[in-house]
């Protein structure tokens, strides 16, 4: 079942790749390596905070309040991202600002509040969110290197709208991969069946 | 409908609890950030004047002035530094602009154009208006706050 989640977060539904999630800091920060990897750890910091919380709190909060709950807590956790990387990491702050300041409207991590820490024990959803946290800063961080390097040649790749096309590119090439892996597989055996059924049991057992 | 208070208190709860989460956050890396501000500012600075202590610059016959105004994506904190009722130059100490739109605001972009001219006949800058006239607005604020205030 562990094997499953971490398939799931970092390949088969890969927060950029599959999901489509979490685009706009993705396309706006990812010019160069080291901004990437500066906002793939604050992303993943409050992906993994907020889950945590939320899964320890999913028996307190009343299904009717969830959102709101939800934004409380990313948004904290946002904020403490901005002020801790504001005290230790200046350099960085300037460059990636406004880019740590919207985590907050990220989906991503909205999406994972909502789909598995809510319905999840924490152990399980710390492991989901650690695997779409390491899903997410891997594309980032390739999406960063490759831009960095293609704009030696192509100076554009570097600009907005080379992002797009660079995006667009890697969403193809890894959808390909994907599909092809996906087909691969052998069919369901009764053992996938038995950890769909438990996964799905452990969800609706906290409702 | 029966009404129970249960989540009000919850969300109640959560969000004191949150806040004091912040404070204490805050509490521990404000002292930190106003450092590295200060760093920054003077980092901004460099190459116009070595210090931002009035009394030394007055001595030099520099007189610095530090405004604020609203800029498109909040305040801009805008230094002039003048010598002679010249502008010596003027620069952007802190800013929340768009990102793109910010480069106006670097010391060898549009900035040197204040250098030693008439800051009436500097023009905005098309592709960043409000950013470029909320300068402009600063510079004319800080000469004339110069112009009020002969304390050098």
């Amino acid at each position: 079942m562990l094997k499953k989640i971490f398939v799931e977060g970092v390949f088969t539904n890969n927060a950029f790749a599959v999901q489509l999630l979490g685009l706009c800091p993705l396309l706006a920060v990812s010019y160069n390596i080291e901004n990437a990897i500066g906002l793939a750890l604050a992303s993943s910091f409050v992906l993994i905070v907020s889950s945590i919380v939320i899964a320890s709190l999913r028996n307190v909060i009343s299904s009717n309040i969830r959102l709101p709950c939800f934004m409380l807590v990313i948004a904290s956790m946002t904020t403490v991202v901005t002020l801790l990387t504001q005290a230790f990491a200046w350099e960085l702050y300037l460059q990636v600002a406004i880019f740590i300041q919207i985590i907050v409207t990220n989906c991503m991590i909205l999406n994972h509040a909502e789909t598995v820490a809510f319905r999840t024990p924490v152990l399980i959803s710390l492991f989901s969110a650690l695997c779409t946290a390491l899903g997410f800063s891997l594309a980032l961080i390739s999406l960063g290197g490759i831009r960095q390097l293609l704009s030696l040649v192509f100076p554009i790749v570097a600009h907005p709208a080379g992002a797009f096309i660079v995006a667009g590119a890697v969403l193809a090439l890894f959808n390909v991969v994907r599909l092809k892996f996906e087909n691969r597989t052998r069919p369901r055996t009764d053992k996938d069946l038995e950890d769909e059924i438990k996964l799905i049991n452990i969800r609706n057992s906290s409702d | 409908m029966k009404i129970t208070f249960k989540p009000f208190a919850t969300m109640t709860v959560l969000a004191l609890v949150l806040c004091g989460l912040l404070i204490f956050v805050h509490r521990t890396t404000i002292e930190v950030i106003q450092e590295n501000r200060r760093n920054e500012e003077l980092r901004q600075l460099d190459g116009l004047v070595h210090t931002t202590d009035q009394n030394e610059l007055c001595a030099m016959g520099i007189t610095l002035k530090v405004v604020e105004v609203k800029g498109y994506g909040g305040l801009i904190k805008v230094a002039v530094v003048v010598e002679d009722s010249e502008i010596l130059g003027v620069r952007a100490l802190s800013h929340a602009e768009t990102p793109g739109f910010a480069d106006v605001l670097k010391p060898e972009d549009w900035l040197s154009e204040f250098e030693g001219n008439d800051p009436q006949e500097v023009d905005a800058v098309t592709r960043a208006t409000v950013t470029s006239q909320a300068i402009l607005r600063a510079v004319q604020d800080a000469l004339n706050l110069m112009e009020d205030d002969d304390s050098c």
